[in-house]
């Protein structure tokens, strides 16, 4: 039993790599059979990645009906949920080319709803920088000082209040934040290849599940 | 000093002012100014000296939430291309499907030059699931991974389709995502890198400062931000829109929170000292 697992890692360990190699050589080489094999794997990713999406409504669906069968708290909502989900999967199905109910239903009821959850953001975001954006320490004062400058610069009539105020937002995006996100990124970079380096060599095996 | 410190962190006064200086210039407008960030006017000139009849990809990668953000850019983006009578492949990379209804939504929206024909001066090929794999497929044969266009019709029918094949016919990359640095860096890993295809980005306000390193660097030609750059763009191109008539609420709020922000520190501060001296 033991051996037969190990077996079935070690397989998947080998075509993991395999395919891995292949994107890899596909990059610096430019033979046509490994162009050939990674564009033919490549492809394979777009049913995979609209299976994904299947799956997903299906599993979001199986935990309603599950909440909806215990009549968890607040069921009556699941409900909805499940039936505008159903209702959209099957235009999206049904409905031919241009889909005018699919479009009328998404512009006029899902757009604005999201939209006006999204926008509540703006009242949270503008009360929570007023109540926390406070001079307490050297630190919270510089990051007040650089906060006030970006919002300045930031602001459509910013600097034609104060025609600085655009510069000084664009060295705060331009050095600070680029420096941060280089770092970030570099460091994401390394995390990257060295995880492909740990699943190559064995290592890393969690993958495998 | 402690109770108007009180008042001005209280949401229950704070909301209805900014409700207020949100809604009252929609109503009535005030003509703030508006400053035009050279990162915008680098998109303008960039898709503006392209040659006509170049093919320019436009995707739409965005999320039924973010269309008040986004909607603006795409819109204006679009008519501003068709103008300059370039050839625009409307397409959506990212993870949610929505974009291409939502293009679909916009098509039908805005007025298209009569001399503009669908599937010949510009086409939605709708969403391609998988992300980077599907991406780098899509970008070495086009016609192999897009079968068809959005609304069922084979892309070996269309005529705008019929010389672009793979990534080298396409002349310009403008990506309006919602998706913040993934997309992007997605884009510039597959296609800039190493197709070396200009591209810019159009982002929602939250996401600019993720995808901002890029212009610093040099991948990207120029970054719109969000409504405000729509309203830029709708400026310079002269492409009259409704996101120019949002920028006075959004110039109240921001000089609002600033001020609220400095009175509130300078009363902390003052405080904070006068009660040591007590």
């Amino acid at each position: 039993m033991l051996m037969a697992t190990n077996l079935k890692s070690l397989t998947l360990r080998i075509i993991i790599t395999a395919i891995a190699l292949i994107f890899v050589l596909d990059f610096f080489f430019k033979a046509k059979l490994i162009q050939d094999t990674a564009f033919s794997l490549q492809r394979f990713v777009i049913p995979i990645g609209g299976f994904a999406l299947g799956l997903g409504g299906i599993t979001m669906g199986l935990y309603y009906a599950r909440r909806i069968m215990r009549k968890d708290k607040f069921w009556q909502y699941d409900i909805a949920g499940v039936l505008s989900m159903l209702f959209m999967g099957l235009l999206g199905f049904l409905e031919a080319s241009p889909q005018p109910i699919l479009q009328w239903y998404t512009y006029n009821i899902v757009t604005p709803i999201e939209q006006a959850i999204w926008s509540a953001l703006a009242f949270y975001l503008a009360s929570a920088s007023i109540r926390a954006l406070r001079a307490k320490s050297v630190e919270t004062a510089l990051l007040l000082a650089g906060a006030i400058f970006v919002m300045i610069g930031n602001a459509p009539v910013g600097p034609a209040l104060w025609p600085a105020s655009a510069d000084i937002a664009r060295w705060f995006m331009d050095v600070p934040n680029m420096a941060e996100a280089r770092g970030i990124n570099l460091i994401v970079a390394f995390g990257t290849f060295l995880l492909a380096a740990r699943v190559f060599l064995g290592r890393e095996r969690t993958i495998l599940g | 000093m402690g109770l108007i410190q009180k008042i001005l962190s209280d949401r229950r006064i704070i909301f209805p002012i900014i409700f207020c200086l949100v809604g009252y210039p929609l109503i009535y407008p005030i003509g703030l100014p508006l400053d035009v960030s050279p990162d915008t006017r680098a998109v303008y000139r960039a898709i503006g000296s392209l040659p006509a009849g170049s093919v320019i990809v436009q995707t739409n990668d965005v999320i039924f939430a973010s269309w008040g953000e986004l909607g603006d850019v795409a819109k204006v983006l679009f008519r501003y291309e068709l103008s300059r009578n370039l050839k625009v492949i409307l397409i959506e990379f990212g993870q949610s499907a929505q974009g291409t209804t939502l293009a679909e939504i916009f098509l039908s929206q805005i007025q298209i030059p009569a001399d503009k024909k669908y599937g010949v001066d510009y086409v939605n090929l709708g969403f391609i699931p998988g992300e980077e794999g599907a991406l780098a497929a899509w970008a070495k044969d086009i016609h192999q991974v897009s079968i068809k266009d959005a609304r069922g019709t084979p892309i070996s029918q269309l005529p705008i389709m019929q010389n672009v094949k793979t990534i080298k016919d396409i002349a310009f990359w403008m990506s309006v995502n919602v998706y913040g640095g993934i997309l992007p860096e997605m884009y510039l890993r597959q296609i800039q890198l190493i197709y070396k295809t200009p591209m810019a980005c159009a982002t929602i306000g939250v996401m600019y400062p993720t995808i901002k390193p890029f212009v610093s660097s040099g991948q990207l030609i120029g970054l719109m931000n969000s409504q405000r750059g729509a309203a830029e763009f709708e400026f310079l191109s002269g492409i009259l829109g409704l996101a120019a008539a949002t920028m006075d609420s959004q110039s109240l709020v921001h000089l609002f929170v600033i001020a609220v922000t400095l009175i509130g520190n300078v009363m902390f501060v003052a405080s904070k000292y006068g009660g040591k001296k007590q």
